[in-house]
This record gives structure tokens, sequence and C-alpha cells, in this order.
């Protein structure tokens, strides 16, 4: 007959070795998800790349904005990587390597919706967007949560006009990293920031909200369950401390 | 047969200077006639235009585009029912001062860089490169706003709001004051796109239209002094 104390070893030996053997695992699984999606972003952006390189693909050839560069597939499909992609975008960034540097730029501030204001002098002084998207990629945004209460305990209590105006263009630049703190105002109940949402996901959630069929729901808590169900899609790791 | 050997050449040598000396006769009348009847500015004239379809302004620096790339930047092929993206564009006084690099466009050459594009929404503000956003950004980095007659070194296109198209309000180019002011006209430099950079007239960029007949470049709109 097997003794209590002999069922309770082999428990204890089972749970040594299948417990961290699922934890690597999910370790694993997680970095490997890390490499397709930087895969991924590599093939993308090197498609993208090539296709825009021959001059018959850009309907303007003198578009100084570059909107001709972005108006194919390929771009959209860097677009549709997400937030995850912009890791492997700034190592391409960093790498310097065959890509224009200002398609990079362009996927990145697209993607990221970070405005970052660039004097000419610090053009120079940073390497021109390309520097100032590392700089913010690998420093500054670790403050976003802070800049995003700040931005909007400047723009809140603003009445309606030009000074409100470019208070919200500020809290919108922070870009689509400040996502989750939006989401916890909108969960206390500021609205006014549902149509943020929709700019930094290029109406992800309003194209949701339009297609919907099922019981009648609010927009608010619309988008708080779209968010839930979403945003593995629209955060970025957080920074590592070094 | 040694005989009528010896004969030949001696009678082929007779022709061959009659020959030479008609030749040269001919020659020095065309000459004479060239140099007494022709005036000398036509013969200048007639060397200096040779291959150009107008009267050439005097050359600031850079050369004249080639037909070749005027053709693939400056008119758009079909569907543009116009068949011209600068309809007032002329290229014979379309001068290329930088080569072809999507390395800057042009608002990055309007404010003195040449070594990274400068992307609209690195002018700040709604980050969409409006007219307002440029405006608080040159203000804010120094520049002095000022009316088109007025002295300015830097000058922005629009296309003006309510136009058709998605980019109303948007600004869409940039240039500088050339160096070169000649022949009464003022003279503007820019980036065209990922394109050459070039000098024209400053209403050559005017009037652009793209492929789907809106507004290209739209209409000059901000006019800066750098103080």
């Amino acid at each position: 007959m097997i003794q209590p104390k002999t069922i309770a070893y082999c428990t204890i030996l089972v749970a040594l070795i299948v417990i961290p053997d699922g934890i690597s695992g999910g370790t694993e699984t997680s970095e490997q998800a890390d490499t397709d999606i930087s895969k991924r972003c590599r093939i993308a952006v090197a498609e993208w790349a090539e296709y825009v390189s021959d001059p018959k693909n850009i309907e303007d050839p003198t578009d100084s904005s570059f909107e001709s560069h972005m108006k194919n597939r390929y771009f959209h499909a860097i677009m549709d990587l997400g937030v995850p992609a912009l890791e492997s975008l700034i190592g391409q960034m960093k790498e310097g390597n065959r890509t224009p540097m200002f398609l990079l730029e362009l996927a990145f501030q697209r993607i990221s919706k970070r405005v970052i204001k660039l004097s000419p002098s610090e053009f120079a002084r940073i390497g021109g967007g390309r520097g100032a998207f590392i700089k913010w990629w690998e420093k500054d945004r670790a403050k976003i949560g802070e800049e995003f209460a700040e931005c909007y305990e400047q723009w809140k209590p603003l009445s309606e006009g030009e000074e409100k105006l470019q208070a919200y263009y500020r809290l919108r630049g922070l870009g689509v990293l400040a996502m989750p703190y939006a989401i916890e105002k909108i969960r206390d109940g500021d609205n006014d920031l549902l149509d943020t949402i929709d700019f930094w996901t290029d109406k992800a959630p309003e194209k949701a909200f339009s297609e919907h069929k099922g019981e009648p729901v609010s927009r608010k808590d619309f988008y708080l369950t779209w968010w839930e169900e979403n945003k593995e899609h629209w955060l970025a790791k957080p920074l590592r401390s070094k | 047969m040694t005989k009528y050997n010896s004969t030949k050449p001696n009678r082929n040598e007779g022709e061959t200077a009659i020959l030479a000396v008609s030749l040269v006769t001919g020659f020095l009348m065309l000459l004479v006639v060239w140099m007494f009847f022709i005036p000398p500015a036509e013969q200048g004239v007639q060397i200096a235009y040779a291959g150009l379809q107008e009267t050439p302004t005097p050359a600031p620096p850079g050369s004249v585009m080639s037909q070749e790339r005027f053709e693939a930047i400056m008119i758009a092929p079909d569907p543009n029912e116009n068949d011209h993206w600068f309809p007032n564009s002329v290229r014979t006084r379309t001068y290329v001062t930088g080569a072809a690099t999507s390395t800057y466009n042009c608002f990055a050459w309007a404010l003195g860089w040449i070594y990274s594009p400068f992307e609209p929404s690195y002018f700040g503000g709604s980050g969409t490169g409006t007219v307002t956003d440029v405006s608080n950004y040159m203000t804010g980095e120094g520049y002095t706003e000022v009316t088109s007659d007025g002295d300015w070194d830097v000058l922005f296109w629009a296309i003006p709001s309510g136009s058709s198209g998605t980019d109303d309000d948007l600004v869409k180019h940039a240039a500088t004051r050339s160096s070169y002011q000649g022949d009464g006209y003022v003279w503007i430099e820019s980036k065209m796109g990922a394109n050459e950079r070039i000098v024209t007239r400053l209403t050559d960029l005017d009037n652009s239209i793209n492929v789907s007949g809106n507004p290209h470049y739209g209409s000059r709109v901000l006019y800066f002094r750098k103080d």
C-alpha cells in the first residue's frame, strides 16, 4: 500500500519538475513572440523599402511630406504589427542599415503617434528624427505617466478656444503609449478622451463599435471592453532598468 | 604592262591636285561669306542657344534640368487631365542645385538642415503640419512672420482650407529665397520631395495639381524672415 508520505514526496517531485518547466516555457513563448514580431517587422520594412524605391510606385514624386510613400499595402503591413513593432524599428534605426532612415522614422511616428517637436539646432545635436526617437524610446518614455498627468491637468480646466486646442494637441502628441492612462480617465467618466483613443489607434475601436450587433452598449463601455480584449496589441514592454 | 602602270599614277596625281585645289577654294569662299555676311552677334546666338527652346535667363548656380528629369518630376503622367503638376514651370529656367536624394526634404532645406528629412510632425502642435503648427513653430524658433512683399527668407505653401481632398490646411512645401536674384524676378530654391533641389522663379511652383486634379502644393501662405 502506498503511504501518504510517498504520495506527498511524489507530488512535490512532480511540482518541482513541471512548474519551472512551465515558467521557462512561458518565457520562451514570450521571447519567441518578440523574435517573431521583430522578424516580421524587418521583412515588412524591407518589402516596403523595395516597393517605394521604384519610382513607378510613387504616385507623387514631389510630395514633401512623403504621404505617397505610405499609400500602399506594404506600409499598412507594418502598421498592422502595431506597438510591438516599435522595438524592432528602433533597432533598425540604431543599426543604420540599408533601409532609408526616413522610412523607419515615418513608420515609427505613424505607429507611436508620438509628436516630437524638433528645433533646427536640436536636429544637428541629436541627429534628426532618428536620434530623437531613439532617445525617447530608450529613456524618456519612462516618464509617460507623469507627462500624461501634467498634460491632462493643463488641458482639462481650460475653456474652449485656441489655448485649449493646443493643450489638447500636447496631450494627444504623447502618443499611443499614454493610452492606459487615458483609459483610466475614461473609466473615471471622462468621455472626452474617447476621440483620442480613436486617433491613437487609427479608429480601431470606432470601427469595431460601428460593426457591433449585440446588446446595445454605450460607446464608453464598448471602448473599455475593447481595451481589455486588445490591449496587448497597444502596450509596449516597460523599459529595462539599467 | 609596265608602261601602262607607269602612266596611270601620273594621271591620278593630276586629278587629285585639281580636287584638292577646288576643296580649299570652296572652303575659303564659305569662310569669307560667313565672316563678312553674317553678323558676329548672330553667330554667337546660334551657338549658345543650340538645344534650347527659348531665350534662356542668365544662369544662376546649377545647371538647367534635363528634359528627362523635367518630364519625370514637373510633368505628371496620365490620368492628370492637364498633364502637368507644375503648369507654370519652364524647363529652361529650372536649375538643379542639388542631386535627387531622400536624405532631406523641402522642410529640412528651408530650416537649413540637409542631413535628414524634416517630417511634418516635427513642427509639433497637432503633429500633422497645419498652417497654425508651422506658424507657431517658426515664430517659436525666432523667425518673424512677414507679408509676401516683405523681406522674407523662407516661405511655405499650403492647401487652402475647404479644398477638396483630405489635406486642406496642411503645409505642403517650403522654399528659401535663392541667393540668385536676377532679371527682375524673385527666385527661390527648394527641394522637390525626394527629387532634386532646384532654383526657379517664385511663381513657377504656383497652381500645381496632383494626379487627381486637386491642388498639389497649394498656395503660398506663410513668409518668414530670420532675424
